[in-house]
C-alpha cells in the first residue's frame, strides 16, 4: 500500500463500550451533531488525518463473540473475513475486562495490527479493579491507551499507535488436534488465500460465511479437502477455543489486575440488596416512582414549565416577538412567525417553555438512577412480567427512555439482542408509551377529569401494552434472548457525571426535536392558510364528530401529532383547559379520555418514524403506519362507545 | 467365551430377579443376548450361579459381578440423559456398550459427578457402589442444579448442561465456568448468583442448567 491510500481501520468491540464515541472523538466530531446517532445496524464510517496520512474508520455494531456470531456480529465478521481492514481498533470496556480480553485475543488472531482503546478504567477502579495497563499491553503484545471516550479523554493518543501498525506477537496455542488442523488448512488454502489463525477457526467451526468466501477463491477440490479436515476434527471447537483463551486470560489478569478493597457503604449495600427483593424491591420501586413524579411531574412540568410558559414567554418573550414581527411588512410572514400557528410563539415557545423543562428534569432523574446503579435492578424486578410479552428485563431500559422521548428510546432498542425483541419493543413504544412531553400535558388535562377516568385511561393503555406484547410475541418469528445481566453494587452518583449526561441528552433532544416543532407548526400554518386544514377537518368530520364524538378541530391535533405528538397534545390542551384561546365548547371528561387515548396510540412523531425507517426499512415503516393509524382511531371509537354506556357521573 | 456375553446374561438374571423371578425361561425373555446352554454351563463353571430346578440363582461372586454391570449400565443412562440430554430411548444402546468397559474408578467418578443417583432414568434402582456408601458416611457434597440451592448457600460449578451455544458462551464470558464457586443471592423474582467478582442476574431456566457441588456449611 502506498502513502496516498487511506488506511482502513476497523473499530470493533462489545455493545455499549463507547465505540462510536471513540470514532467520533478521533474524527473530532460531536456526538449529537453526527449522523450516527441512529442507524446502528449499519457500519458508519468516519475519517481523520494523522501525520499527512488519511484514515477511514469503520464503526461497527457491538458484538458478543465472532465465532458463534449473532445477526449483529456478522458485520464485523464480514469485514475481517473479506480482508477489508488494514488495522483494528479494539474498543474495550475495563468494567468487563474478562470479556474484553476474550475479544482482543479473537481479533489479534486475524494477524492485523490491533490497538486497544480501554474505556471506563476510572469506572472499574471505583469498583476496586485496578488494571496495570503497561503489563497488560506487554502480555497481549498490543498498544493499549486508556480512554474516557464520552468526554474525549485519551482518544488523541490512539492515533500514534494506530499509525505504527505493529502486529502482536502473541500466539494462542490450542490443543494439538486444532493445531494440526491449522497446518492442514494452511497447506490447502495457501497461496490463493492467506492463512490466519482467525480464519482457521472460522473454517473449523464450519462457518458458512467463511466457507462461501473461500468458494470464490478456491477450487472445488480444495473445498472438499477443507470439508474433510473439518469433519475429521472431533469435539466442540468453540468450547475448546474458549477454554484455552479463558485460561490464558486468567493468567494475564493474575498479573495485571489488582483487586483493591473499596470502601463499602452499608446503607447503600442494604438498599441494593433490598431493591431486587420480591416484596421490598417493589416498595423501593414505589418510592422511585414517587420521586420521579415529584421531580419531573411537579417540579419540571408544573413549577418550571409554568414559570417559563406564563411568566417568561407569555409575559415577556412572546409579546416582544409579536411587537418585533410587527415591523415585518408582510402580514403573511408575521402570521407565520407569531400567529395562531406561529413558528416562534407556538412552535419554539412550546418546545422551550413546556417541553424542555420536562426533558431536562427527566434526563437528570434518569442519569441519576443510572449512575446510582439502579437500572439493572429494575430489569431483575420486572423480568418475569416482560417475559410474558416475549421480552426480557433488558427491554425495561428502552421502555423507560420512551417516557422521555420515544425517538431516543427507539434508537436505544439496539441494546436488545434479538430482532424480534427489538420489534416488539418498538411496537409497544410507538403504540402505548407517551413521551414525557406528552405525558406532562396529559397530566394537566387529566386534572379536569375524575380519578376513575384517569384509571380507565391507564388501564386501557396497560391492556394495549400487554395485548401488543403478547400478540406480537406469538406472531413475530424468532427467539427470545436469554436474560443474563451483570449487577453492579449501588454507589453514590457523581454529580458531575449526572449533570454531564443530562446536558448531553437534552442537547440531543433539542437537536432532534426543535426543527420538527418549528417546521411542523409551519406546515400546519400553511395547511390552515390554503384552506386544506378546513378541508381535512371537513373530510374527517363524520368520523371525528359522529364516531368519536369530538369537535372537528380534533383533526388538527391528530394531524399535528403525526409530526410531533406533543404539539398535537398541546392543541388538545387548548381545547380542554380554559384560558388558551379556544373558541369552541371545552371538551367533556369522556372526550378528554377518548382524544388523549387516540393521540397516544397513533404514531408518536415523524422523527420516530424516520428512525424506524432508517433502521428497519421503508416497508416496515409504512406497514407500521398502515397498522397503527386505523388501529388508534378504531380503539378510540370502541372506547368512546363503551364509556358512553357507563353512568356519566363516573367521569 | 466372550466376557460381554456373560455380563449380558448376568444382567438379565438381575433384571428378572428384580421382577420377582429366577426362572430360566423368564431370564431368556429378558436377555438381549442368546442364553444358550453353553453360557449357562460357563456361568456354572465360573461359580457365578447355581441351578435349582428351573431357577438360576446367583452365587455371592455372581451377584457382586451382576451388581457392577447393572450399576455401570444405569449410571451410563443417567449420564447420557442428565448431562448429554438424550432421551431414555436413545441411551439404551450406548448404555449397553458402556456397561462392558467402564473401569471401576471411572464408574465411581461418574457416580460422584452425578451426585450418587439412586435410580436410573427408567426408575430402576442403581445398586450403590463403595463411593455412594462412603459419601453417605462423610456427607460429601453432591452435584445438584443451582436452583436447588437456597439463598445464602453456595456451591462449586461442576458442569453446565445447556444445549444452547450462545447461552453457554455468555456464561463463560462472564467468567462463570466450571470450578468457580458461586452463591445464590436470591431466587425470586429473578435468580441472582454471585461469585467473588461478579453478581449476575439470570433466568431460572438458565440456572437449572448450571450444576454445582453443594458446599456444606461448616458447623
Amino acid at each position: 500500500m502506498n502513502n496516498k491510500e487511506k488506511l482502513r481501520v476497523l473499530a470493533a468491540g462489545g455493545t455499549n463500550t463507547g465505540k462510536t464515541s471513540v470514532c467520533l472523538g478521533l474524527a473530532r466530531k460531536n456526538i449529537y451533531t453526527a449522523s450516527s446517532a441512529s442507524g446502528k445496524m449499519k457500519v458508519n464510517t468516519e475519517e481523520y488525518s494523522y501525520n499527512g496520512k488519511k484514515y477511514t474508520l469503520f464503526d461497527t455494531p457491538g458484538y458478543y463473540n465472532l465465532l458463534n456470531a449473532s445477526e449483529d456480529d456478522q458485520k464485523t465478521k464480514e469485514i475481517l473475513l473479506a480482508g477489508r481492514a488494514d488495522a483494528i481498533l479494539h474498543v474495550a470496556n475495563a468494567r468487563h475486562i474478562f470479556r474484553s480480553l476474550l475479544m482482543a485475543i479473537e481479533l489479534i488472531e486475524f494477524d492485523l495490527p490491533v490497538v486497544m482503546a480501554l474505556n471506563m478504567t476510572d469506572e472499574a477502579e471505583k469498583f476496586g479493579n485496578k488494571l496495570d495497563i503497561e503489563s497488560l499491553s506487554e502480555q497481549l503484545g498490543i498498544p493499549i491507551a486508556p480512554t474516557i471516550a464520552n468526554i474525549g479523554d485519551g482518544v488523541e493518543t490512539l492515533k500514534k499507535p494506530i499509525s505504527k501498525r505493529k502486529k502482536s506477537l502473541l500466539t494462542m496455542r490450542y490443543n494439538l488436534s486444532i493445531e494440526k488442523a491449522f497446518d492442514e488448512i494452511r497447506e490447502t488454502i495457501e497461496p490463493e488465500v492467506t492463512f490466519t489463525r482467525g480464519l482457521g477457526l472460522f473454517i473449523l467451526n464450519n462457518d458458512s460465511m467463511a466457507l462461501n468466501m473461500l468458494k470464490i477463491a478456491l477450487t472445488d477440490k480444495k473445498i472438499v479437502e477443507l470439508q474433510s479436515i473439518i469433519s475429521s476434527l472431533t469435539g466442540d471447537i468453540s468450547l475448546m477455543v474458549m477454554a484455552a483463551r479463558s485460561k490464558f486470560i486468567e493468567r494475564v489478569l493474575s498479573v495485571s489486575l489488582k483487586k483493591e478493597e473499596i470502601t463499602k457503604i452499608p446503607l447503600l449495600e442494604k438498599i441494593g440488596t433490598l431493591s431486587t427483593h420480591k416484596v421490598y424491591g417493589f416498595i423501593i420501586l414505589g418510592f422511585v416512582l414517587a420521586f420521579l413524579y415529584f421531580f419531573i411531574g411537579r417540579l419540571g412540568a408544573e413549577f418550571i414549565a409554568d414559570f417559563l410558559d406564563q411568566t417568561l414567554f407569555g409575559g415577556y418573550i412572546n409579546p416582544f416577538l409579536t411587537k418585533l414581527a410587527g415591523y415585518i411588512p408582510s402580514e403573511f410572514i408575521q402570521e407565520a412567525l407569531v400567529g395562531n400557528y406561529g413558528m416562534l410563539t407556538t412552535g419554539l415557545g412550546t418546545a422551550l417553555a413546556i417541553i424542555l423543562p420536562i426533558i431536562v428534569t427527566f434526563f437528570f432523574a434518569f442519569s441519576f438512577l443510572e449512575d446510582l446503579g439502579y437500572m439493572p435492578r429494575l430489569s431483575v424486578l420486572l423480568n418475569s412480567a416482560f417475559k410474558k410479552m416475549g421480552l426480557n428485563g433488558k427491554a425495561i431500559l428502552p421502555m423507560i427512555l420512551g417516557f422521555s422521548c420515544v425517538t431516543m428510546a427507539t434508537i436505544s432498542t439496539r441494546v436488545l439482542e434479538e430482532k424480534k425483541e427489538r420489534i416488539i419493543t418498538i411496537l409497544m413504544l410507538v403504540l402505548v408509551i407517551p413521551c414525557s412531553a406528552k405525558l406532562s400535558v396529559i397530566i394537566a388535562m387529566l386534572a379536569r377529569v375524575s380519578l376513575v377516568s384517569t384509571l380507565i385511561l391507564v388501564a386501557i393503555l396497560l391492556l394495549m401494552m400487554f395485548a401488543t406484547g403478547y400478540a406480537s410475541s406469538k406472531l413475530i418469528p424468532g427467539e427470545k434472548s436469554d436474560f443474563i445481566m451483570e449487577i453492579f453494587p449501588l454507589r453514590i452518583p457523581s454529580l458531575k457525571a449526572v449533570l454531564y449526561k443530562t446536558y448531553k441528552r437534552s442537547m440531543w433532544f433539542l437537536d432532534e426535536a426543535l426543527p420538527f416543532f418549528i417546521y411542523g407548526m409551519f406546515c400546519l400554518f400553511l395547511l390552515d392558510k390554503i384552506g386544506t386544514l378546513k378541508f381535512l377537518e371537513d373530510l374527517f368530520s363524520p368520523l371525528v364528530v359522529n364516531w368519536l364524538n369530538l369537535p372537528p378541530k380534533f383533526t388538527d391535533a391528530y394531524l399535528l401529532s403525526f409530526f410531533r405528538g406533543e404539539a398535537g397534545i398541546i392543541v388538545l390542551r387548548d381545547m380542554a383547559i380554559p384560558g388558551h384561546g379556544y373558541s369552541g365548547e371545552l371538551l367533556t371528561p369522556i372526550q378528554i379520555v377518548v382524544s388523549t387515548l387516540v393521540i397516544i396510540l397513533s404514531i408518536p412523531c415523524l422523527t420516530t418514524l424516520l428512525v424506524i425507517i432508517k433502521e428497519y426499512g421503508l416497508k416496515f415503516g409504512l406497514l407500521l403506519v398502515a397498522l397503527i393509524m386505523p388501529l388508534s382511531l378504531f380503539i378510540g371509537v370502541v372506547v368512546n362507545f363503551l364509556l358512553r354506556l357507563l353512568p356519566a357521573g363516573l367521569f | 467365551m466372550h466376557v460381554n456375553l456373560i455380563e449380558e446374561v448376568l444382567e438379565s438374571i438381575w433384571v428378572t430377579e428384580e421382577k420377582g423371578s429366577s426362572n430360566l425361561a423368564e431370564i431368556k425373555k429378558h436377555s438381549c443376548a442368546e442364553v444358550s446352554d453353553e453360557v449357562v454351563e460357563e456361568l456354572l463353571k465360573n461359580k457365578l450361579v447355581t441351578i435349582d430346578g428351573d431357577d438360576l440363582l446367583f452365587t455371592e461372586t455372581g451377584r457382586e459381578q451382576a451388581k457392577n454391570v447393572i450399576r455401570r449400565h444405569r449410571l451410563a443412562e443417567r449420564l447420557l440423559t442428565d448431562v448429554l440430554k438424550r432421551t431414555a430411548d436413545e441411551t439404551e444402546e450406548t448404555a449397553c456398550e458402556f456397561e462392558h468397559f467402564l473401569a471401576p474408578e471411572i464408574t465411581e467418578g461418574i457416580c460422584t459427578l452425578l451426585g450418587h443417583p439412586k435410580t436410573c432414568p427408567h426408575g430402576s434402582v442403581i445398586p450403590p457402589g463403595t463411593c455412594c456408601i462412603e459419601a453417605r458416611k462423610t456427607v460429601e457434597s453432591v452435584v445438584i442444579p443451582l436452583t436447588k440451592l437456597e439463598p445464602g448457600e453456595s456451591g462449586k460449578i461442576a458442569y453446565i448442561t445447556t444445549q444452547s451455544h450462545p447461552r453457554l458462551h455468555k456464561l463463560l464470558s462472564f467468567g462463570f465456568a466450571p470450578g468457580l464457586t458461586v452463591s445464590v443471592h436470591q431466587k425470586t423474582p429473578t435468580f441472582i448468583i454471585e461469585s467473588d467478582k461478579t453478581q449476575l442476574a439470570l433466568e431460572k431456566e438458565i440456572a437449572e442448567d448450571i450444576f454445582v457441588w453443594k458446599k456444606e456449611e461448616s458447623a
